[in-house]
């Protein structure tokens, strides 16, 4: 009995902090060119249901290429409607420890809420507000979170996203005690093919600049892990590609589904596999029709394990003809 | 004493001349090849821009070109493209008959009759077809090389 009322207790404390939370409006582009500055505003509502006697740190996180080094250029501000001005907010450092893991607020942003589909080198970097807040129970207000930030130099596709929350929550194991968006984001205008962080990368097309008419080759690194696990087929013997093209203004399809030579992929390393195919070849469609779109898998030899998106969909590549 | 130096830097001159005219008139080049020969050519490679991507295709083991010769002039050229799956020239070329210009390297190998560069060639008897695909940055060349003996023409 006295470990019901303390695991009640303790329920009870948790939700002393907790507020309602939620996004208003949320102002942030989808695109933008590369080596430019963008400006993301977030309009929220929070409504402090509980009782406190503790002071509210707001802490906002972004999570980004590397690439663009965050903690360097971005500038991150808010005002709420407590009419206390325009606060800035300082990068978290290693003295700041999130509250749930005791360790750092970027490991502790990958580790409870994750990277987000991004497959390429991306970070958590947090921003802590320099002011403490006085707010009492039952306030209301809301707010306006701006996040300033200048993309890198390459063309890429990312998945961005925003962490909305306090010092005393840190990252909660239930969502409502902080804000969460998540937003897909390319850059334009670059040199490069573009880079797509959301893809993983157990697959891959060589070369990386390709159209449906030229000679490709699909790799398959069987050595990278989605979401900490092995690739199924790590270790097989064979591995085959199955495939399907749909062309014609994506009015027919040609599936390629047979385990044979002509899907068998040839070692190119360790759990390493490529199969180099001259799509209108491989899918017997004729030369002057055009190629839309290509999706594939791979199979073992008895088709009992198939290695697909951690979404159970075929890997598929857009063209990319610069 | 000066009359044996002089002739011998004549005659190193006109050795060197005939080196020269021999290199020229391609005795072992077989664009300017003497006598009536035949030459087929093979690809060795499919270059899709650093890389050789010929092994992993059956399709261009049929890929061959004609070259023959008659009184050690171009003769007539056939390029057979029939099993690979695209075509790397504008149109077939079937016995035609064909020139060589030298006025630059690789050597330009054309239609006598249009005038059309058809492919190149390089004095190691290196062929070479270059080609587009999809993309505009990815560079395509067929390699290819004379293969067997050059045979004599009936």
């Amino acid at each position: 009995m006295k470990r019901y009322y303390r695991y009640l207790t303790i329920a009870a404390l948790a939700a002393i902090v907790a507020g309602c939370m939620e996004f208003l409006a949320i102002n942030h582009p989808a695109t933008a060119p590369v080596n430019t500055g963008v400006d993301a505003t977030f309009d929220v509502r929070i409504e402090v249901n509980k009782d406190i006697d503790i002071r509210t740190t707001p802490v906002v996180a972004i999570l980004a290429p590397t690439a663009w080094k965050m903690a360097e250029n971005a500038v991150v501000t808010y005002t709420t409607s407590d009419g206390s001005g325009t606060k800035e907010m300082r990068l978290a450092v290693g003295t700041d420890k999130e509250p749930k893991t005791g360790g750092p607020w970027s490991a502790a942003l990958k580790s409870r809420i994750g990277l987000k589909g991004n497959y390429e080198p991306v970070e958590w970097v947090a921003f802590i507000a320099t002011t403490d807040h006085n707010w009492g129970p039952n306030d209301q207000f809301t707010g306006t979170v701006t996040v300033r930030f200048t993309t890198g130099s390459e063309n890429l596709k990312t998945n961005l996203a925003y962490f909305i929350g306090n010092t005393q929550d840190g990252v909660h194991d239930d969502a409502q005690y902080y804000l969460l968006h998540e937003q897909p984001f390319e850059t334009t205008g670059g040199s490069n093919a573009t880079i797509d962080y959301t893809l993983p990368k157990m697959c891959s097309i060589s070369p990386e600049a390709f159209t449906w008419e030229d000679i490709v080759a699909i790799k398959y690194d069987a050595t990278i892990q989605v979401d900490g696990e092995d690739s199924p087929l790590k270790g097989a013997d064979k591995v085959y590609l199955m495939a399907r093209a749909s062309y014609n203004g994506e009015t027919q399809e040609a599936v390629v589904d047979e385990v044979g030579a002509k899907t068998l992929m040839a070692k190119n390393g360790k759990d390493k596999w490529m199969l180099y195919l001259y799509p209108h070849e491989f899918f017997g469609v004729p030369a002057g029709v055009k190629i839309d779109n290509v999706s594939f898998y791979m199979v073992n030899a008895d088709k009992s394990i198939e290695v697909k998106m951690p979404d159970g969909e075929e890997f598929s590549f857009p063209e990319n003809d610069k | 004493m000066k009359t044996p130096l002089v002739f011998l830097i004549t005659a190193l001159s006109l050795l060197t001349a005939s080196c020269t005219n021999e290199l020229e008139s391609g005795k072992d080049y077989p664009a300017l090849a003497m006598g009536d020969k035949t030459l087929v050519f093979k690809i060795d490679k499919v270059m899709q821009n650093e890389t050789d991507v010929k092994p992993y295709f059956s399709f261009f083991d049929g890929v061959e070109l004609t070259l023959s010769y008659k009184n050690g002039e171009p003769s007539r050229l056939t390029f057979t493209q029939a099993e690979a799956p695209f075509r790397v020239t504008g149109k077939e070329y079937v016995d035609v008959e064909w020139e060589i210009h030298t006025a630059k390297s690789p050597y330009e190998i054309r239609e006598k009759e249009t005038g059309e560069v058809i492919c190149y060639m390089t004095r190691d008897r290196l062929v070479t077809f270059p080609f587009k695909l999809g993309a505009p940055s990815n560079q395509y060349e067929y390699q290819l090389l004379p293969v067997g003996d050059e045979s004599e023409n009936q």
